[in-house]
């Protein structure tokens, strides 16, 4: 049988029907110049779709995570970071004299912030809604990247985060109710700290948290997502 | 209403890394195709109402795009095109240091740009976005002969130009 390239077009994209594709693969093995205008489309196919995949895995630009918080979210936006950089450039928030001060906090980001250790009686505020848009995006934004995404023994999602320009990492886990910062690292507040490169690795701090929770491996892009698809929950 | 608009913020949020490529395999510049997409978007949020529950965000959202990108970002890109200097195109994968990987990078960029807008249509939401036939017909609104039809004359077109056959497809 004469097979037209729509034919073998639908082979290469599984559109084939399946009765017809026993027939088909056993000609390719049979007819070698069918069997090339099909590696032909396959490369052809593989190198369209390898040009662009890079694309969906990039972070999301500010500009679209802006536009798509909720007017709820847009109105707390950037409360939270002013409510940190202040902490930090205060010296009760500052345990001990290292040079790097690390908190463990509780905050739900997009509900509310509860700070539960070491001492700060910061006043009850919305989170940051950048931060949330970011812990939901699949490759994170711009201003927040998302280095590692796991689950936990609970099997909640947990994602660990770094400020672009900030300098400030954590790690925040899934709940029914938002994402619940369990970590937050960040620089001395005086000057331009180890963590303040887009670039740079994550805290120590942080990465032994993601050691201390995580339940197998980190996950990996499409299980990112699958996950990001479903709202982070199962 | 609140809640289903914040529902329906976080669907489009979902989808908008696939949003994205989509606009990148139609558009030629990056630029252009964030631009694309922010219309598309601000289109979306506006017509929320319009969007019936149950049936697919992505399919109604890659129809929008289509939409804009053949109503406006088209003429503005055949405007640029005499101007944009000739590395201009490349950009998608250029994270990759590999010459090698840059020159076929901007080899399938170059191709695409020398498909019908029907054929890179059909060939973007197959090939780039992986949507069956049976899909991309409906996002088109067209019989599966017809999708096909697009496909293949465009794979052909993409195939001749990635062989240095250019001027020989059509």
């Amino acid at each position: 049988m004469n097979y037209s390239d729509e034919d073998i077009i639908a082979y290469v994209d599984g559109e084939m029907p399946a009765a017809d594709c026993a027939r088909f693969e056993a000609a390719l093995a049979a007819d070698a110049d069918l069997a090339a205008r099909t590696e032909t489309h396959r490369r052809l196919s593989n190198s369209v779709k390898s040009h662009y995949a890079p694309v969906a895995n990039e972070a999301v630009p500010d500009r679209f995570a802006n536009l798509l918080a909720s007017d709820d979210d847009a109105a707390a936006a950037n409360m939270f970071i002013d409510q940190l950089k202040s902490w930090f450039s205060h010296p009760l928030a500052m345990p001990g004299a290292s040079a790097m001060a690390s908190l463990a906090i509780g905050i739900l980001v997009g509900v509310q912030f509860v700070p539960v250790e070491n001492g700060i009686s910061g006043e009850t505020t919305r989170a940051d809604a950048q931060l949330a848009t970011a812990l939901n995006a699949a490759g994170g934004t711009t201003s927040w990247q998302i280095p590692v995404t796991f689950r936990d023994d609970t099997g909640r999602y947990c994602r660990a985060f770094q400020g672009a320009e900030t300098g400030t990492a954590g790690l925040a886990c899934r709940q029914d109710d938002g994402w619940q910062v369990q970590l937050l690292v960040t620089g001395d507040g005086t000057s331009a700290g180890e963590y303040q490169l887009a670039s740079s690795p994550l805290p120590p701090m942080v990465l032994e948290s993601v050691d201390g929770l995580i339940d197998g491996e980190p996950l990996d892009t499409e299980a990112i997502e699958t996950a990001a698809r479903l709202d982070w929950m199962e | 209403m609140p809640a289903k608009d914040a529902e329906f913020r976080a669907e489009l949020m979902a989808i908008l890394p696939r949003l994205r490529r989509f606009s990148r395999s139609l558009a030629r510049h990056e630029a252009d195709a964030d631009d694309l997409l922010q219309t598309a978007l601000e289109r979306a949020l506006k017509r929320s109402d319009q969007f019936q529950a149950g049936t697919r965000l992505d399919s109604w959202m890659y129809r929008m795009i289509k939409n804009i990108w053949i109503d406006e970002i088209r003429a503005r890109n055949r405007r640029a095109q005499t101007f944009a200097p000739e590395e201009a195109g490349l950009g998608v994968g250029a994270e990759d240091p590999a010459f090698d990987r840059q020159v076929r990078a901007m080899s399938v960029e170059r191709a695409m740009e020398t498909l019908s807008d029907d054929q890179r249509i059909a060939v973007s939401l197959v090939l780039v976005e992986g949507l069956s036939y049976k899909e991309a017909a409906s996002v088109l609104d067209l019989p599966m002969g017809t999708l096909t039809s697009r496909l293949a004359r465009g794979r052909q077109a993409l195939a001749d130009q990635l062989a240095g056959k250019a001027g020989e497809s059509t």
